[in-house]
């Protein structure tokens, strides 16, 4: 069983009072946890396809019944999907209020929730409402297939470039370290709206807006800090300042963006969950001089250009 | 550096070397027949066993008898090597520090090189019925008494070996690993954390006045010196007075003229035993050894941070019974170095106080700090320590920047021949095995236009010297006649002085007139001294007229040598260019747009000619000659004056033998011809020697180097035709993997551009520092 996709069900889903604090910032945190207990609810489905075909014959059934490993597992999914089930059918019943690329992620999950609700509703039948919240989800995919097809007539070229302008502009007063201010930034745009004309948009647009992005942040930061090099003792400590709930929204949206996209490449994404995630700085210094993949002298310069082109990307 | 950013720096190299070999080792699997990439991959691997551990030795020289093995066994905490008071004939030893081993274990690598010899010896000597019974040499050998006796037996070995006329092999030893080797933990690094992933080793070397005839083995020693992490030179202080003085100062210049001065570090061994300043062994005595020796003994030339006053011998005894004490919890008198520990450590009434542990301790301590031994050892480790991690940096930098260039122009290629026609790449692949021919012809073209120009210098180089030669001849025969005269005038004053009374002789004898005697002398080239230093002086004369000359030959080929190779190097460049130049740009369209072709660039190297004044010594030998010694008595003065006709009356006869000094003209042209036609043809070889490094061989190189890296993209293309030819399934995923790793390559060469840029800015900041 793939519990580990779920340990990033690191925010306290039922304390509406601090997902809304933290949605004043990180716009799209709200869609992003249900969006991770959808994938919990995804990634059991399809774990359990695999055990149900690999063991519904021969020895290792009998095996699994005799020791009791089948019922263990059951029950170790099962507290999951239901949680998840819980949360995300309570928001998507709510959910009125935009259109984001997270939906449009949820709605990929969806789908293929819906293709095999069968064996999850077989599987989960001694919990008499699986079986509705499954409908739930069939429902949000089919009015979503809609909404999402007139995103890209809806936001013209003008209007991508202004969300950028206005996201960039709060560069400078989000209260965060510059790095953190920037990876939030690029989330809220690339979650939003702009992340779903971002998807649907050619090659050649996307290489372009990327490009006006990337000037648009290093305008915005100037100069004479874009040649700087990352002081990672520094910013260590000016995010073991922030509140504990807006250190873990760091790791956990960092967390989720690795789910969607492992491209080792992309170095500065894991510097900002191991941020969020690190007990104390040698725990943090240790785990940069451990992975062989993350920058040890990162420039400011190619820590925009990075998370930019991986976070619009993903 | 700091150390702390070494390290950083350190980390992130081998971050990037794991990047990139994890990602070679997946590339050659897809690629099996690439050779390029399996060296890649050794080069790599190589790095990173020079980042993981560092080796350093420590060579240890000492003029005579300054304390040399003493030091060396207070480093250790153990007589580990024996006291040598003879020049040593043997090999230099390595001390290597090995944690744990408390017992020395000594290792002889190449002891069937000693075997040999010993059977070699014992055949010979046999047959000069002499018999020498060596013990055969193991590998290994344990303990401090065995170790001793076979280093003996080594030096025996090598010094029989010469005796019964047989040359040792010296020419087997090469690297360092050839050297016996006695591994055992130092004392001093037993606790050293921080050196853990550290080589370290102490080599007994021969200093330049150690040897008898062995030059070889002088030469062995040398290279070996050279190459070590630092060299520690052991002066004993107590011999820098009196007479001995001059002779520690020639020692001390010819040392570091022997191993350089940058990596040297000066160990005024004994300083406390210095009679002119007694109770020197405090701040104040140490500072003052410092810079006594320092203006006095090396003029100030050599940085005074380099010298450090200490006495290895109260270092050796501290240390050793720090260990004792260490081992068994106390002192046993019956311990063999006991009666010398507690001499120089605890003073007087010392077997009284050797029970009391604490007090031995404290005294020990005290020794040791007063010994000043700890500062040079931990500034010299500090030092090399710096030296060797940034040697180790910048060379995996450069192996890093190479690979990481090649894997891009590999990838490029790739993926552009992915994105062509296999008509395109058929016709490609013809092309490029057409423009590597274009490239050898053109290569060859420069070779020869080479060769022309050198044996034009060549040509020039021997009229300039027989112009140059007839020009000596011609000074060296006006100086001779100069001094001929001039000695022969002094010659004809002093006989006038001393032979007054001969003027009134009754019956003058017929003499040479000083014209005549003058034009013989001349006619026969041969002046003679009686006084040695005269010669000399003439000599240096000489000497001093034909360096003249010879540096006359060399500014002259050294300008018109330096214009032409410019020239001739500026001239190949531009045809380089003009010729290549449009080949590479077609080559690189051919291959891809992101594919970097280096031309081949000839750059200058430095190189300068050693002269070497040729010895030119007056002949000296023996003659005999009259004298006459006036007799005292009345009766010999009498006869004196009735000796009209010179026969030498009223004198008493004897024979006598002396020295003369002869300087032939004859004799000093043809050395001089001779040193210059030498110096002629070490210009020659050396003008040779320059095209070739500077020209012929860099564009060979060069060539070969393009040439192998054309043919490897040239296979790469025909590997992916053969690919398309045989695959029916769709290359755009292929052409999405390479770009995935091209982005992968050109993070790690951005990740060794921030490491430069790094370090540049480190070294400004240490620069504008001081």
């Amino acid at each position: 069983m793939c519990v580990s996709n779920l340990e990033f069900n690191i925010l306290p889903v039922d304390d509406n009072d601090a997902i809304h604090q933290l949605q004043q910032k990180y716009l799209y945190i709200e869609e992003k946890v249900v969006l991770d207990l959808v994938n919990g609810i995804g990634t059991v489905a399809k774990d359990l396809n695999e055990n149900a075909k690999k063991r519904e014959k021969g020895f290792s059934r009998l095996w699994d019944d005799f020791f009791g490993d089948s019922k263990k597992r059951q029950n170790q999914i099962n507290e999951n999907v239901i949680e998840g089930l819980k949360a995300a059918s309570i928001w998507l019943q709510d959910h009125d209020r935009h259109i984001s690329r997270i939906d449009m992620r949820i709605k990929d999950i969806a789908d293929i929730l819906y293709e095999t609700r069968n064996e999850i509703v077989q599987f989960y039948r001694e919990f008499e409402n699986v079986s509705d919240r499954v409908a739930l989800l069939e429902n949000f995919k089919k009015n979503a297939d809609g909404r999402f097809a007139l995103i890209e007539e809806k936001l013209a070229r003008i209007e991508a470039q202004q969300q950028i302008d206005r996201e960039v502009e709060n560069i400078g007063f989000l209260n965060l370290p510059l790095e953190l201010e920037i990876f939030t930034v690029l989330d809220n745009l690339a979650s939003g709206e702009f992340g779903i004309w971002y998807t649907f948009t050619s090659d050649k647009q996307k290489q372009e807006e990327l490009k006006y992005l990337k000037n648009k942040i290093k305008s915005k930061i100037g100069k004479q800090k874009i040649n700087d090099w990352i002081d990672f003792y520094e910013l260590y400590n000016l995010v073991r300042k922030l509140d504990k709930k807006e250190q873990k929204a760091i790791a956990f949206i960092s967390a989720q963006y690795r789910q969607f996209n492992r491209d080792p490449y992309y170095d500065g994404i894991d510097l900002i969950k191991l941020l969020g995630t690190s007990k104390n700085y040698d725990e943090f210094e240790e785990a940069i001089s451990s992975k062989s993949h993350i920058r040890t002298y990162f420039p400011l310069e190619e820590f925009i250009e990075d998370m930019a082109e991986y976070m619009m990307d993903t | 550096m700091h150390e702390k950013n070494f390290q950083k720096t350190n980390i992130e190299i081998q971050k990037i070397i794991d990047e990139m070999l994890s990602f070679l080792y997946k590339t050659s699997e897809a690629n099996i027949d690439d050779k390029q990439l399996l060296e890649d991959i050794k080069v790599l691997e190589n790095e990173q066993s020079k980042l993981d551990k560092y080796e350093f030795t420590f060579a240890v020289v000492g003029t005579m008898n300054a304390g040399k093995s003493t030091l060396i066994n207070a480093i250790v905490g153990q007589e580990i090597l024996p006291h040598r008071p003879e020049a040593m004939t043997t090999l230099p030893t390595l001390v290597t520090h090995r944690k744990g081993f408390t017992e020395p274990v000594l290792s002889i690598p190449k002891r069937d090189v000693y075997n040999h010899l010993i059977a070699e010896i014992q055949k010979t000597s046999q047959n000069k019925d002499n018999d020498f019974d060596f013990d055969v040499i193991q590998e290994q050998y344990r303990g401090k008494e065995k170790i001793f006796q076979v280093l003996k037996e080594i030096n025996d070995i090598m010094r029989k070996a010469k005796e019964v006329g047989i040359e040792p092999p010296y020419e087997q030893f090469i690297s360092i690993n050839d050297f016996p080797r006695i591994e055992v933990e130092f004392f001093y690094l037993k606790e050293k954390k921080e050196l853990q992933n550290t080589n370290f080793s102490l080599l007994d070397t021969p200093g330049p006045n150690e040897y008898k005839h062995a030059e070889q083995l002088r030469e062995i020693s040398a290279r070996q010196t050279r190459q070590a992490s630092a060299v520690m030179l052991v002066v004993d202080y107590t011999q820098i007075s009196g007479e001995s003085s001059v002779e520690i100062k020639e020692q001390v210049e010819s040392a570091l003229e022997y191993i350089g001065n940058d990596k040297t570090y000066i160990l005024l061994n004994k300083f406390d035993e210095y009679d002119e300043y007694p109770m020197q062994n405090d701040e104040k005595g140490y500072e003052k050894a410092k810079e006594y020796f320092s203006k006095n003994f090396l003029d100030n030339r050599f940085d005074i941070k380099h010298v450090f006053p200490i006495s290895a011998r109260d270092a050796f005894y501290a240390n050793i019974g720090l260990q004792e004490l260490a081992l068994h919890g106390q002192i046993d008198k019956k311990l063999s170095w006991v009666k010398n520990f507690g001499k120089n450590i605890i003073g007087r009434r010392w077997e009284g106080k050797l029970e009391d542990k604490e007090e031995v301790e404290a005294r020990c301590k005290e020794a040791l700090e007063d010994s000043y031994i700890e500062s040079p050892i931990k500034y010299i480790i500090d030092q090399s320590y710096n030296s060797a991690q940034s040697g180790s940096l910048e060379s995996a930098i450069q192996a890093l920047t190479k690979v990481c260039n090649n894997i891009s122009n590999l990838l490029a290629t790739q993926e552009n021949a992915y994105a062509k026609s296999i008509k395109e790449l058929k016709d490609n692949i013809i092309k490029l095995k057409d423009d590597i021919d274009k490239f050898e012809k053109i290569s060859q073209k420069i070779v020869i236009k080479t060769e022309e120009n050198l044996d034009e210098s060549k040509r020039e180089l021997d009229a300039l010297a027989v112009n140059q030669i007839a020009k000596f001849e011609k000074e060296l025969k006006q100086f001779f006649v100069q001094k001929i005269q001039s000695i022969e005038e002094k010659e004809v004053e002093s006989e006038k002085e001393q032979d007054g009374f001969s003027r009134f002789s009754f019956f003058w004898t017929k003499k040479r007139t000083p014209k005549e005697n003058l034009e013989k002398l001349i006619e026969k080239g041969k002046i003679e001294f009686e006084d040695k230093n005269e010669a000399e002086r003439f000599i240096a004369y000489i000497i001093e007229l034909i360096n003249v000359t010879l540096s006359e030959i060399q500014n002259e080929v050294e300008n018109n040598l330096h214009l032409k190779v410019d020239q001739l190097v500026t001239n190949l460049n531009d045809e380089i260019e003009k010729e290549l130049g449009p080949i590479a740009q077609d080559i690189e369209q051919r291959l891809g747009k992101e594919v970097k072709i280096n031309l081949p660039e000839i750059r200058l190297l430095d190189s300068s000619y050693v002269l070497n004044d040729k010895d030119l010594k007056f002949s000296r030998h023996k003659k005999r000659r009259t004298i006459h010694k006036k007799q005292d008595s009345w009766w010999g003065a009498f006869k004196r004056m009735i000796d009209f006709a010179d026969l030498n009356w009223g004198y008493d006869e004897y024979e006598e033998e002396y020295t003369m000094y002869s300087v032939t003209e004859k004799k000093i042209l043809s050395n001089s011809k001779k040193a210059m036609q030498h110096v002629k043809k070490q210009i020659a070889e050396d003008v040779e020697h320059r095209f070739e490094k500077n020209i012929i061989e860099p564009v060979n190189n060069q060539v070969e180097s393009f040439v192998a890296e054309v043919e490897r993209l040239r296979d790469s293309q025909a590997r992916i035709l053969s690919q398309k030819e045989h695959s029916k399934e769709d290359m755009s995923a292929y052409i999405d993997r390479l770009k995935k790793d091209k982005q992968l390559v050109q993070k790690q060469s951005k990740r060794i551009e921030n490491v430069k840029l790094i370090i540049q800015k480190r070294d400004k900041v240490c620069v504008s520092a001081i």
